[in-house]
């Protein structure tokens, strides 16, 4: 694996596979969410007590899926880099930043308005709606690491630590409504006994996961790409003030 | 047909909830997608430079 792995250290290596792969993603993406859309807007079954704003579930459980995705793929690619030290695995975390950030804040937002008509409530101070607040805060946190000390071994060292700390929320939002009696309602998809919901919601909440999985790939290779491109630029322009020099 | 269209806008009620809840984050996502795509191209064209 490390061999496979140091293959794409080098960041031209990478872009030559990334490329393509963010295309086909970027097309994929497009394509899931509108079918995804249509069946989660016109298709699906209104819920026997929520009636029509059921049809909430169908961006705001892909955008804590996803948020959560995020947050692991930036532990596992922080402490990658503490391992093994190749500077593409702390790009992609820091890249990742962003993305989880959205999806972190569409997650809460999109789930405060599910609760006004459901709950009668925007907020409440519950295990799970407090633990995706901290985890939305860990994200600014990474981000204001990730800004601050843009080009420096210790900032890459504090980014990476964070992200392993903060890592402890994810079991914590995942278990908060098993462990402790909340209002937010518990698992329906990953649990024991097995998926609760009918297949007529399921398929849309399926393809808005799957298209926001592309989009996640997408906009992360084209964040990459773009850092790529600018470190390029910035040292060759170094490198032509020496020559001028 | 306009009278459907609106009842199916409102969403028994809760069309501003279900519409706001969809509107932002879609936006949100496109808009980060669109500003990445307009990085890129700038660095594009001062890569060719």
């Amino acid at each position: 694996m490390f061999i496979y792995l140091h293959k794409f250290a080098n960041p031209g290596r990478f872009l030559k596979v990334a490329i393509p792969v963010k295309k086909i993603s970027g097309f994929l993406s497009i394509l899931t969410i509108f079918v995804g859309l249509v069946f989660a807007l016109f298709f699906s079954p209104p819920d026997y007590q929520q009636k029509e704003t059921v049809r909430i579930m169908y961006i705001h459980v892909p955008c804590a899926w996803m948020s959560l995705m995020t947050y692991s793929f930036i532990f596992f690619t922080s402490t990658f880099f503490l391992i093994w030290k190749f500077p593409i695995f702390l790009l992609m975390a820091k890249e990742s930043v962003t993305i989880g950030i959205i999806f972190t804040f569409s997650a809460l937002f999109s789930g405060a308005l599910w609760g006004k008509p459901t709950w009668g409530t925007y907020w409440v101070w519950d295990a799970r709606l407090t633990s995706f607040l901290v985890l939305f805060f860990i994200f600014l946190g990474l981000k204001l690491i990730k800004d601050t000390f843009s080009y420096s071994s210790r900032g890459d060292a504090i980014f990476s630590y964070l992200a392993l700390i903060g890592g402890v929320n994810l079991p914590i939002i995942k278990f908060s409504v098993d462990w402790w009696n909340t209002l937010h309602q518990p698992a329906s998809i990953l649990r024991t006994g097995g998926i609760s919901i009918s297949n007529e919601m399921l398929l849309p909440l399926f393809l808005m996961a799957l298209g926001f999985l592309f989009l996640f790939t997408y906009t992360l290779l084209l964040s990459v790409e773009i850092k790529i491109k600018e470190k390029k630029i910035m040292f060759s322009g170094k490198n032509r003030s020496k020559n001028n020099v | 047909m306009f009278n459907y269209f609106i009842e199916y806008m409102s969403m028994g009620g809760n069309g501003l909830y279900i519409w706001t809840g969809y509107l932002v984050p879609l936006s949100l996502i496109f808009f980060f997608v669109l500003l990445q795509k307009l990085r890129l191209n700038l660095l594009k064209k001062n890569e060719r430079k």
